[in-house]
């Protein structure tokens, strides 16, 4: 006979709820300290696709509980070879998250430390809430972040701020973290998730197709110099230029009333 | 209603952080009162540099109960604390004004104007303190802990959270984080 435990449906890695265009995806591990396992990456890489591809979502929040993520499970980076990490479900999932192409803002609270603090970091948007601690301890393990801890943080913050994450492994809260740049706003914990969900809200009522533009934008500059980024910006204005979302953006302007966006 | 950390003589600044870690952490909600033995000098700048971290980043309400001689120990706790309360026998060690970390300490705590007297003269003993508004009597320690039920403790705590934040924050940012307070309807 089973045992009541035994005949309950595992647990959602990941919880995914609706607001309008707003898709809210919440890890739940928090007797983990939603500690990044593969069940957790491959659900969220599994939800950020299909939410690119739904027609529905404009915008995403990615959040965590009092704790966005401590880190990634040590006893999955444990259990890795230098060939299996390669080809793993954390390193593919990550990858997957970063093609995102519609926005994503964090909401973070609580620690985000390790993998939580990449994963952030993956996001366009950081929010934080004011008891959020951030650091890349994995120096402390004998490792390095792997996936994107020694990149995202430079794009933020710069050189040096990054090489002190990094190399030293410390954290800093969420203060020092607005001041260096590191994240977008720095909320009341209870309020951060209402805060990101508010501001994607805002995303969500922009042109759909000029927003994918723009993050496209935004990325191409981490993948190419600047020459080429602002040719890549000129190419995707212009391809805007021939969507209705755009007609209807300076009709609405010029009739002095709020435009109202299909995405096409 | 007040945790209380009672520091003794023989507390190094290592003792001291290990002891004020613990005591913040068992205060929780709860405002946390600093008492005991502040006449020691500074022993250890990366320990000094943890408990003063732990003090000014801290979201509990942290009061310092001052009687006696105050050492360097005892300036750096009255300035890093929320609130002080000095008793009749408070006294400033001769050598209070070479206390590490004062400069930033003392503008933290109470803005340039009267970071400048306190670090150049003018502020001379815990009477000129009291003057300045930078310590309370005892007495009013005793008002405070009896008007501190839940709700008040909640406001406080809040006022504090939103006190750094005006400190860290860019103005509009720093509204912003009070405001939230309101609920979320209030950013819809």
């Amino acid at each position: 006979m089973l045992n009541p435990a035994s005949q309950q449906a595992p647990a959602a890695p990941v919880t995914a709820t609706r607001q309008g265009a707003v898709l809210l995806l919440t890890i739940m591990r928090p007797e983990a300290r939603n500690a990044l396992n593969p069940a957790i990456l491959s659900s969220l890489a599994r939800s950020l696709d299909e939410a690119g591809r739904d027609g529905a979502t404009r915008a995403i929040v990615l959040a965590g509980g009092a704790d966005f993520s401590a880190g990634a499970d040590i006893d999955v980076i444990a259990g890795h070879n230098p060939a299996s990490y390669l080809g793993s479900v954390t390193r593919r999932a990550f990858e997957a998250i970063r093609r995102c192409e519609l926005p994503v803002i964090a909401a973070v609270s609580g620690y985000c430390l390790g993998g939580g603090c990449e994963l952030a970091l993956s996001c366009d948007l950081v929010i934080a809430g004011d008891d959020a601690i951030f650091g890349q301890p994995e120096i402390n393990l004998g490792i390095i972040p792997g996936a994107g801890g020694t990149q995202l943080w430079r794009e933020r913050t710069g050189l040096g701020a990054q090489a002190d994450a990094a190399l030293l492994g410390g954290m800093i809260d969420a203060f020092t973290a607005r001041r260096i740049g590191l994240v977008d706003a720095v909320v009341p914990a209870e309020h951060v998730r209402d805060q990101a969900l508010a501001r994607a809200q805002r995303l969500a009522a922009k042109a759909p197709l000029a927003v994918r533009a723009a993050k496209a934008a935004l990325k191409a500059r981490g993948q190419m110099g600047l020459g080429p980024a602002l040719d890549h910006e000129v190419a995707l204005m212009a391809g805007l230029l021939g969507t209705e979302d755009a007609r209807e953006g300076t009709r609405a302007f010029l009739e002095k009333r709020a435009p109202k966006y299909e995405g096409r | 209603m007040f945790e209380t950390l009672t520091l003794g003589p023989d507390d190094n600044d290592a003792t001291l952080a290990s002891r004020l870690r613990k005591a913040l952490r068992s205060a929780g909600d709860a405002p946390l009162l600093i008492a005991g033995d502040f006449a020691r000098s500074f022993d250890d700048a990366d320990a000094a540099f943890a408990w003063l971290g732990l003090l000014t980043t801290s979201q509990c309400l942290l009061a310092l109960q001052a009687e006696g001689l105050l050492g360097q120990r005892g300036i750096a706790l009255m300035l890093a604390c929320d609130l002080a309360f000095v008793g009749p026998t408070a006294a400033l060690d001769d050598a209070w004004r070479e206390t590490p970390g004062l400069a930033a300490l003392a503008l933290r705590r109470s803005g340039s104007a009267l970071a400048r007297p306190l670090l150049l003269g003018g502020i001379e003993t815990v009477d000129d303190m009291a003057e300045a508004g930078l310590v309370l009597p005892l007495a009013a320690l005793e008002e405070i802990a009896d008007k501190l039920d839940d709700s008040h403790l909640a406001a406080l705590r809040r006022r504090k959270r939103a006190l750094r934040a005006a400190e860290a924050l860019p103005f509009d940012e720093a509204l912003r984080f009070d405001l939230a307070f309101l609920g979320k309807e209030a950013f819809a």
